[in-house]
């Protein structure tokens, strides 16, 4: 397959995360979104390193994995951190910073 | 590679996506993102990147997605009664989106016109291999990889601070703990 076909499936899973932010009210399946999203930049990645070819879009791809993985340990903690506080982790009950 | 196993893998990882967002039940959505990520590892195969396939299912599908359903399970979440509230949200969530994708995917492609796009150049046997990527990352991404170990011992000490229930009073010494009273963490 070519370069485009590996580039639309990015595209549209990266839609469907940014769906997933704004439409789901759980806070971990929010964080799941985003990790859908992180993983279409990598596909992204991956499909121009090897159409080009070059090989540093793997070794970013790979430094991403890693920082993906470092947000969602912390994310994670911090969600744990909230439900216990508040007793919810629904994104519409958490508006302690509303104006 | 094959035009029907690539359309499979796109088609199970966009259905795997989808049932990510709108399943009401965290669980079954955790379970479809490990169905994306071995599917995103198959892809990265197929596009000569064996090592990231690897890490790909050993950190994703293996660690963060664990990570996930750990927390799952610990917060007790149940199933996300009325979907999610509004009906304007759904559609605005939809729109935004499918925009996003579009517009995303379309820029993309238009832009990507210097790249050879319709038939993968060859390759020798060592590109996507562990030891060129291990090269490459010790030799011209040396500072993002040092980087990226402060960042990840200060993401490890951060979350064990952030999911720390209480900082216990300083004891002084030679003194023990105090018993923790019930009901304290409620208040």
């Amino acid at each position: 397959m070519g370069l485009p076909a590996y580039l639309i499936l990015s595209g549209v899973l990266f839609g469907i995360g940014v769906a997933g932010v704004l439409l789901r009210r759980n806070v971990v399946v929010v964080l799941m979104s985003v990790e859908l999203m992180l993983n279409a930049a990598n596909l992204a990645l991956i499909a121009f390193s090897r159409f080009l070819p070059t090989h540093d879009g793997q070794v970013i791809t790979f430094l991403v994995i890693a920082v993906a993985a470092a947000e969602a340990a912390v994310g994670l903690a911090l969600v744990v951190q909230i439900a216990r506080s508040r007793g919810t982790v629904d994104v519409d009950d958490l508006t302690l910073l509303r104006g | 590679m094959n035009v029907i196993l690539f359309m499979v893998l796109a088609a199970l990882a966009v259905v795997g996506g989808v049932v990510v967002i709108l399943h009401r039940n965290p669980i079954k959505s955790a379970l479809a993102l490990i169905v994306v990520m071995v599917t995103l590892a198959l892809l990265y195969l197929s596009l000569t990147a064996p090592f990231l396939a690897i890490i790909q299912i050993l950190v994703y599908a293996g660690a963060v997605m664990v990570l996930f359903l750990f927390v799952l399970f610990l917060l007790n979440v149940g199933v996300e009664s009325p979907f999610s509230t509004r009906r304007r949200r759904r559609v605005i969530a939809g729109l935004v989106g499918a925009l996003m994708g579009i517009m995303l995917a379309g820029v993309v492609v238009i832009r990507a016109g210097g790249v050879p796009g319709h038939s993968a150049p060859v390759v020798g046997p060592e590109f996507g291999s562990m030891e060129s990527t291990g090269t490459l990352l010790f030799t011209r991404y040396l500072l993002p990889f040092e980087l990226l170990s402060i960042l990840l011992l200060i993401a490890l000490i951060g979350a064990v601070t952030a999911a720390r229930p209480r900082w216990p009073a300083a004891i002084p010494f030679g003194h023990t703990a105090p018993e923790e009273t019930p009901g304290e963490e409620a208040a």
